[in-house]
C-alpha cells in the first residue's frame, strides 16, 4: 500500500505540471477545451494527492511501521489523537499535507470562481498547478515520506515528547492554511497582471481568501506562543528565533495588504503598492518555508546540508523574478486612478501606516537574515539576539498602535486639522489620563510602559468612539435600543466593524505584552520539605510557596511523572496548590519539564520544577509573576472573533459586489 | 476636486506635486528611521557567532565580549547541581578542540550526547559562561527545532 501512496504523488507531480503547460497554452491558442483540461487536471492532483493523505493517515493508524516515517513519528502507546496528527509531524509527513491543502484550495477556487473569471483562470490554474508541481517534487525525490524499511521493527520511536501539546499540534496545520491560502490571491494577483485586468476585480474576488489566510497565519502566530508558554517551561511566548520569524514576516506584509487594498477599492489607488505586497507576501512565505525547512539560520554552519535548501531556493528565485517580471511590465497599466487629495486624509495616513508595517518585515528579515549576509560579506557570522528586535521594532509597535487609532477617525479624501483636533480630543484625554493614573496610583515608572498602555487607552478610546458613533445615529434615526442597534450596525457593515473589533483584539495583545516584558519577575530557591519561598511583584503582590513534597506516577503510555506540591498564598489569603511536573518518557528517555500556573486576567504565577534531591527531601523551584499575560490569549480570541465578523459571508452583499461596482470599475478602465 | 477645476491647471498640478513632495518626504523619513533603527541596533546588539576552534583562533580578542559559539555537547562532562541549578559541560568541535562550559539556571530536557549547542555568553579564556543555551538535536527535530529548547540563565 505505501507504493500506491507514493505512485499517487507521483502522479500528481505529472499532472500538476501538464495542468501548467496546458492552461498557458490555452489561454495562448485561445483553446477553452484545452484550459478545461487544465481544470481536470487540477481536480485530479487535489484527488491523487487526497488519496496519498489517506494512504499515509491509514499506515499510522494501523502501525505499518516498516514505513520510516510511520516508524520515526508513532508507537504503539500514542493515543488515536497523535496518530492522525502525526501526518504533520515531521518533515516529510508535512510536505505532503501541505501540498495536500493547496492542491484543495486550487481545486475548492475552481469550482468558486470558475464561471465568473474565465478569463485570468487559466493563469491562476497555471500559477497554483506550478507551485503545486514544485512542492510535490519534493515529496517525490527528496521527502518521501512512503520510504521503506528494509525490516518491519516492532514498534516505533514515537513522535517528539515537546510536540505533544494540543497548541503544537493545531499549530502548524494553522501556519500551512494561512501559507498555502495565500497562493490563490497570489495567484489571482499575476492573472491580473498577465491579461492586465489591472483594477480592483482581482482584490475582490479573492478578498475572503486573503482574509482567511491571514486568519490563519494570525492563530498560528497565537497558537504558537501560547504553546511556548504553556510547555517550555522558560516564562516566555516568543523568542524571536529565526522559526517564528519567518512566520512573522510574511504576516507583517499582508497585514499592510489587507488594508491598502482598501485604497484600490475606494479610490482606484496604490495599485501598484498592492500588487507588489502581495507578491512580497507569497515571496516572503516561500522564504520562510525555506528557513523553516532547510534549518540554514539556526546554525549557519549547516547551511543547505538538507537537499531542500538549493532547489528551494532556485524555486524562490525563480517565483520573484518571474513576479517581478510581471510587475515591470506591466508597469503603465497599474498607474493610479487618483491622485491624493490632501496630505491630512485618510489616504495618507493609511499609506504610512502601510510604510511602518513594510518597515517592520524589513527589520525583522534583516535581523533574521544577517548572520548570512555577514558571512558571505565579511566571512564572519555575526548574529542578533531579542534585544536587536526588542529595541528596533518598538518604536514602529508604538506608531502603529497610535495609527490605528488615529486613522479611522479622519475620513477619506480631506480632513480638516480642526476637525481632525475635534475627534481626537477624547482619545487624548484618556490617553494622558490612563498614564498619569498609571503613574502616581499603580506606580508605574518606567516611561517605555507608559507610553505603551497610554497608547492603548487612546487608541481603544478611537475605536470606541467610532462604535458609539454609528449606534447612537442609529438610535437617534431609526429609535433602536442600544443593543439593537450595536447588532444592526455591525451586521450592516461587517468589514469595518469586525476590522474595528480586530483592532480591539490587538490592543488587548499589546496590553498583555507590554505588561508582561516590562514587569516579569522571576526568582529561583532551593526548599525543603515544609520551606516557603515568595515572589513579589510591585504591581500584582507577593506570592508564597509552600514546598509539600513529591508525588511519583506512571501513565500507560510509559511516562514517568514526578510532580511537585507546592501551596500557594497570595497577600497572605490561600489561594490554592500549584503542582508543577517532570515527565520522563522512557522510550525516548527524554525529560520533559511542564511549568504549572495560576492564572487570572491580572497575572499568572508560573513555577517549574528544576530539580530535585534524593526522593524529594529538598527540591529546586523557579517562579515568575507575568503580569497582564493572559491579556495576549484574550486579545487573539477577539482578534479571531472580529476576522470571522469581517470575513463572514453576507447574502446580500455578494451579489451587489459581483455585479455593480465591477461594472463601474470596468466602465472607467474602458474609457482610458 | 469640483473646487480645483476652476483653477487652472499649472496650480492644480503644482499643488498635487507639493502633496507628492510632502508624502515622498515622510515616507523617506520613515525609511531612513528604519535603516537609523536597523544600523544602531545592529551596532548595539550584535554578536558573533563561532565555532569553538574559531573562538579559541581569535584569541583574546573575543575574551569577555558577549559571543555566540556552537559546538556538540560531550554527555560524559554533563553535571548538574541541583540545589544551586548550576550546570557544567565540556562542548566539543569538528576537529576536537574543547571547551568549558558552566551554566546558571535549569538543566534543558534536552541535555545529552550529541545534542549540538549554540551558547551565548562570554569566555574568559578558560571558562565560557553561558547566559543561554539553546539545544538542538539534529536529526530528529527538523521543525521547531530550536526555539523549543532555548533557556536562560538566571539573570
Amino acid at each position: 500500500m505505501p507504493h500506491i501512496g507514493y505512485v499517487a504523488v507521483t502522479l500528481a507531480m505529472v499532472l500538476a505540471l501538464y495542468a501548467t503547460v496546458v492552461a498557458l497554452v490555452g489561454a495562448k491558442r485561445r483553446q477553452p477545451e484545452l484550459v478545461a483540461s487544465a481544470r481536470n487536471a487540477a481536480f485530479g492532483v487535489a484527488a491523487l494527492l487526497t488519496l496519498a493523505v489517506i494512504i499515509l493517515e491509514t499506515l499510522l493508524l494501523t502501525g505499518h511501521f516498516q514505513t520510516k516515517y510511520v516508524y520515526e513519528t508513532s508507537n504503539h502507546a500514542a493515543p488515536l489523537f497523535f496518530l492522525i496528527t502525526a501526518l504533520w509531524g515531521s518533515q516529510n509527513g508535512s510536505l505532503l499535507f501541505w501540498s495536500w491543502l493547496m492542491s484543495m484550495f486550487g481545486a475548492l477556487v475552481l469550482f468558486q470562481k470558475w464561471g465568473s473569471m474565465r478569463q485570468m483562470m487559466p493563469y491562476v490554474i497555471a500559477v497554483i498547478q506550478f507551485n503545486l508541481a514544485f512542492f510535490t517534487m519534493l515529496v517525490v525525490f527528496v521527502a518521501n515520506p512512503f520510504e521503506q524499511l528494509n525490516f518491519f521493527p516492532p514498534d516505533g520511536t514515537g513522535m517528539n515528547p515537546l510536540l505533544r501539546h494540543f497548541g503544537m499540534i493545531i499549530h502548524p496545520p494553522m501556519l500551512y492554511l494561512g501559507f498555502t491560502a495565500f497562493v490563490i490571491p497570489y495567484a489571482f494577483a499575476i492573472a491580473a497582471l498577465v491579461t492586465r485586468q489591472t483594477n480592483d476585480v482581482w482584490i475582490r474576488t479573492t478578498r475572503r481568501w486573503t482574509l482567511t489566510a491571514w486568519l490563519f497565519l494570525s492563530i498560528g502566530l497565537v497558537l504558537g506562543g501560547w504553546w511556548a508558554y504553556d510547555v517550555l517551561g522558560w516564562g516566555g511566548y516568543w523568542g524571536w528565533d529565526p522559526v517564528e520569524n519567518s512566520s512573522l514576516i510574511p504576516w507583517l506584509v499582508a497585514t499592510p495588504f489587507l488594508h491598502s487594498v482598501m485604497m484600490q477599492e475606494n479610490r482606484g489607488m496604490l495599485k501598484r503598492w498592492n500588487m507588489a505586497l502581495i507578491i512580497l507576501t507569497y515571496s516572503l512565505m516561500l522564504n520562510g518555508t525555506f528557513l523553516t525547512r532547510a534549518g540554514m539560520i539556526a546554525s549557519v554552519h549547516t547551511f543547505a546540508q538538507s537537499a531542500i535548501g538549493p532547489l528551494f531556493l532556485i524555486f524562490i528565485a525563480l517565483m520573484f523574478s518571474l513576479s517581478l517580471y510581471l510587475f515591470i511590465s506591466r508597469w503603465d497599466d497599474l498607474k493610479s486612478e487618483n491622485e491624493l487629495d490632501s496630505f491630512f486624509s485618510r489616504e495618507s495616513f493609511f499609506m504610512f501606516n502601510n510604510l511602518i508595517f513594510v518597515g517592520l518585515a524589513v527589520i525583522v528579515w534583516w535581523g533574521t537574515h544577517f548572520p548570512l549576509f555577514s558571512e558571505a560579506f565579511t566571512g564572519e557570522a555575526i548574529v542578533v539576539g531579542p534585544p536587536f528586535f526588542e529595541k528596533t521594532t518598538a518604536p514602529l509597535w508604538a506608531a502603529v498602535l497610535l495609527l490605528m487609532g488615529v486613522t479611522p477617525l479622519i475620513p477619506w479624501r480631506r480632513a480638516s486639522l480642526k476637525k481632525l483636533g475635534d475627534t481626537l480630543i477624547w482619545p487624548t484625554v484618556v490617553g494622558l489620563a490612563v498614564i498619569a493614573l498609571l503613574y502616581f496610583a499603580a506606580n508605574i515608572k518606567i516611561w517605555g510602559a507608559l507610553i505603551g498602555f497610554g497608547l492603548c487607552a487612546f487608541t481603544l478610546t478611537a475605536t470606541l468612539i467610532e462604535y458609539w458613533r454609528g449606534v447612537s445615529a442609529r438610535h437617534r434615526s431609526r429609535g433602536e435600543s442600544y443593543p439593537v442597534a450595536l447588532w444592526t450596525l455591525i451586521q450592516r457593515n461587517r468589514r469595518r466593524y469586525g476590522g474595528y473589533m480586530v483592532h480591539i483584539g490587538v490592543i488587548l495583545v499589546a496590553i498583555g505584552i507590554i505588561g508582561s516584558r516590562f514587569y516579569q519577575v522571576e526568582t529561583q530557591q532551593n526548599l525543603a520539605v515544609g520551606e516557603s519561598m515568595t515572589i513579589a511583584s510591585d504591581l500584582i503582590g507577593t506570592y508564597e510557596l509552600t514546598y509539600q513534597g513529591l508525588r511519583e506516577g506512571q501513565s500507560p503510555d510509559d511516562r514517568l511523572i514526578t510532580e511537585a506540591v507546592l501551596s500557594v498564598n497570595f497577600n497572605g489569603q490561600p489561594a490554592g496548590e500549584i503542582v508543577p511536573i517532570r515527565e520522563f518518557f522512557v522510550v525516548q528517555q527524554q525529560p520533559m519539564t511542564i511549568p504549572d500556573k495560576r492564572s487570572t486576567l491580572a497575572d499568572d504565577l508560573y513555577v517549574i520544577l528544576a530539580g530535585w534531591e534524593g526522593t524529594g527531601e529538598t527540591a529546586t523551584f523557579k517562579a515568575y509573576i507575568n503580569p497582564l499575560v493572559n491579556w495576549i490569549w484574550v486579545g487573539g480570541v477577539v482578534f479571531i472573533l472580529g476576522t470571522l465578523i469581517a470575513a463572514w459571508p453576507n447574502p446580500t452583499e455578494s451579489t451587489q459586489r459581483s455585479a455593480a461596482p465591477v461594472k463601474v470599475r470596468g466602465a472607467t478602465a474602458a474609457v482610458k | 476636486m469640483a473646487q480645483s477645476t476652476s483653477i487652472p491647471t499649472v496650480q492644480v498640478s503644482g499643488r498635487s506635486t507639493n502633496k507628492k513632495i510632502k508624502f515622498i518626504i515622510g515616507g523617506v523619513m520613515i525609511a531612513l528611521a528604519v535603516v537609523y533603527l536597523i544600523y544602531t541596533g545592529i551596532q548595539s546588539t550584535s554578536a558573533y557567532f563561532l565555532t569553538v576552534d574559531e573562538l579559541y583562533a581569535k584569541g583574546e580578542a573575543m575574551e569577555n565580549r558577549t559571543v555566540r559559539v556552537a559546538g556538540d555537547v560531550d554527555a560524559s562532562t554533563i553535571d548538574f547541581n541541583n540545589r544551586d541549578l548550576i550546570l557544567t559541560f565540556a562542548v566539543t568541535s569538528d576537529t576536537g578542540e574543547r571547551m568549558n562550559v558552566v551554566f546558571n539556571g535549569p538543566k534543558p530536557d534536552q541535555m545529552r550526547e550529541g545534542a549540538e549547542a549554540i551558547l551565548e555568553g562570554k569566555y574568559d579564556g578558560e571558562t565560557f559562561t553561558a547566559q543561554s543555551l539553546l539545544l538542538k538535536c539534529p536529526s530528529r527535530y527538523e521543525e521547531k527545532g530550536i526555539e523549543q529548547v532555548q533557556v536562560e540563565a538566571v539573570r
